[in-house]
């Protein structure tokens, strides 16, 4: 398949950025979407320029690294699948495909297509964790937990905080990212103790970077690749205002 | 009380005070239709005028009245700064359309119906209840509006109008249940039943009596 990029090219954080245009051809539809940016990227080496910068990493959907939006959408158009599994033949033969980084005033362009999401890593430190003794593992089925919560907190937990959600919404905001770790804490026994401090410490974090207000659009829960759903929105909701109250 | 306060600045918090003004709003919308309704009663508007007198007279409602304006005020402001924060938290669209069908047109276009709602508003208040309650001549309420409910201009604003609320509630409604964590798969449908009400019911009721009156002939 012969391809043409319209790839957004930004040299740091506080340069301006353009959409440049390569042609990319001989692309093999079996193809990831990231292997067929490798090939570029020789190419462009080889001409003495300068590669394009994009995050990636386990290149198999569960690090959640490879951040971009390809023709409007992150993760691209196949519903359920990151970056990386995104395989070339989701498109067709002399397709002109326009590539830009995630956009949120919280997610900063760091080069290119990378950008910093370091602000959701400071929303788990503010509450995403369970206090928990070190020494030997208990069993696990020590602690009898109900097969329906128990699949909805790991459902949660299938989140890779890609950031696909914020990237999507039109109001950049987190509430799928957030809603979704607090979630997997809520419906566990041993998420109970720290539960009120979590969801206070976590939403007045999200808050603090930037992140806008959820209006329940609903595109954050239709470019998940992992499927987190607005149920998980409710949630937070409701356990935030328990907190509040209680 | 400090706690009450600062909840009200964050995200949650600012959403929680629009959905549930919202709600109160929807409250009112329910009582008003019910009086309005009484229009269509062919006694020459003395129902209409005593739940009317009622209306203005009664002290508890007199403090509702209050709570109303309050509650209208505070859903506007509340929306607008949370539509400024959510353009700032976005900074740069992007260049090919985003998220093609993800998201109804109607959930990405809530402010401008609201904004739209608050004009008739305007045009309602000044054109009916300050005339009524703060005019310098007696106003006979019935009277002054079946007259503007019979001019087909005003009743085509009127129906409009009404269509603007229709859209603003059909996602505004279950959107104030999903801000107070209410919306999940348990209650999810029976909201949604709901919702119909509000969104249909209630603006096709107002929106029938200016037809009635200007289009259907009234009581003639």
């Amino acid at each position: 398949m012969n391809i043409s990029l319209k790839v957004w090219r930004q040299r740091n954080k506080s340069a301006d950025g353009e959409f440049k245009t390569y042609k990319v051809e001989e692309v093999s539809p079996d193809m990831s979407f990231l292997e067929m940016l490798d090939m570029l990227n020789e190419l462009l080496v080889k001409r003495g320029e300068d590669p394009i910068a994009f995050d990636h990493d386990c290149r198999e959907g569960i690090c959640g690294t490879c951040s971009m939006v390809i023709n409007g959408r992150p993760h691209g158009p196949i519903k359920g699948v990151t970056t990386c599994q995104l395989h070339m033949r989701s498109f067709s033969n002399g397709d002109t495909i326009v590539v830009e980084p995630f956009r949120a005033r919280s997610f900063p362009i760091v080069k290119d297509l990378v950008v910093d999401r370091s602000s959701f890593e400071r929303i788990m430190i503010a509450g995403g964790y369970v206090s928990v003794r070190t020494g030997n593992a208990p069993d696990a089925n020590a602690i009898p937990i109900n097969k329906h919560d128990a699949d909805e907190a790991f459902n949660a937990a299938a989140c890779i905080g890609c950031g696909a959600c914020v990237a999507s919404c039109k109001n950049s905001s987190a509430m799928l990212f957030v809603g979704a770790k607090i979630s997997q804490y809520a419906l566990l026994p041993q998420g109970q103790v720290e539960a009120k401090e979590r969801v206070l410490n976590m939403v007045a974090a999200m808050d603090a970077e930037g992140f806008g207000n959820c209006s329940n659009t609903g595109a954050c829960e239709a470019t998940c690749p992992k499927g987190i759903n607005l149920t998980h929105i409710a949630r937070l909701n409701r356990q935030y205002t328990t907190a509040l109250l209680s | 009380m400090q706690w009450f306060i600062k909840a009200l600045s964050t995200s949650i918090g600012k959403k929680l005070l629009v959905g549930l003004t919202g709600l109160f709003l929807c409250i009112f919308l329910v009582v008003h239709l019910y009086i309005n309704l009484h229009l269509l009663k062919t006694d020459g508007g003395e129902e209409f005028k005593a739940l009317a007198h009622f209306m203005g007279n009664t002290w508890a409602i007199k403090v509702m009245e209050i709570g109303l304006f309050l509650g209208i005020l505070l859903h506007i402001i509340y929306s607008i700064l949370i539509t400024l924060q959510n353009r700032s938290a976005k900074a740069v669209g992007y260049a090919k359309s985003p998220n093609p069908g993800t998201s109804s047109w109607v959930s990405r276009t809530m402010i401008f119906w609201g904004l739209l709602i608050l004009v008739f508003l305007v045009i309602h208040l000044q054109g009916i209840y300050f005339k009524y309650k703060f005019g310098s001549e007696p106003v006979d309420l019935y009277v002054l509006t079946v007259q503007v409910m019979s001019d087909p201009v005003w009743a085509i604003v009127y129906i409009l109008s009404m269509v603007g609320l229709g859209i603003h509630l059909y996602h505004g409604f279950q959107s104030a249940f999903q801000t107070f964590g209410w919306n999940t798969p348990k209650y999810k449908p029976l909201i949604n039943l709901v919702a119909v009400v509000f969104w249909l019911g209630i603006p096709a009721g107002f929106a029938f009596l200016p037809v009635f009156f200007a289009f259907l002939g009234g009581h003639q």
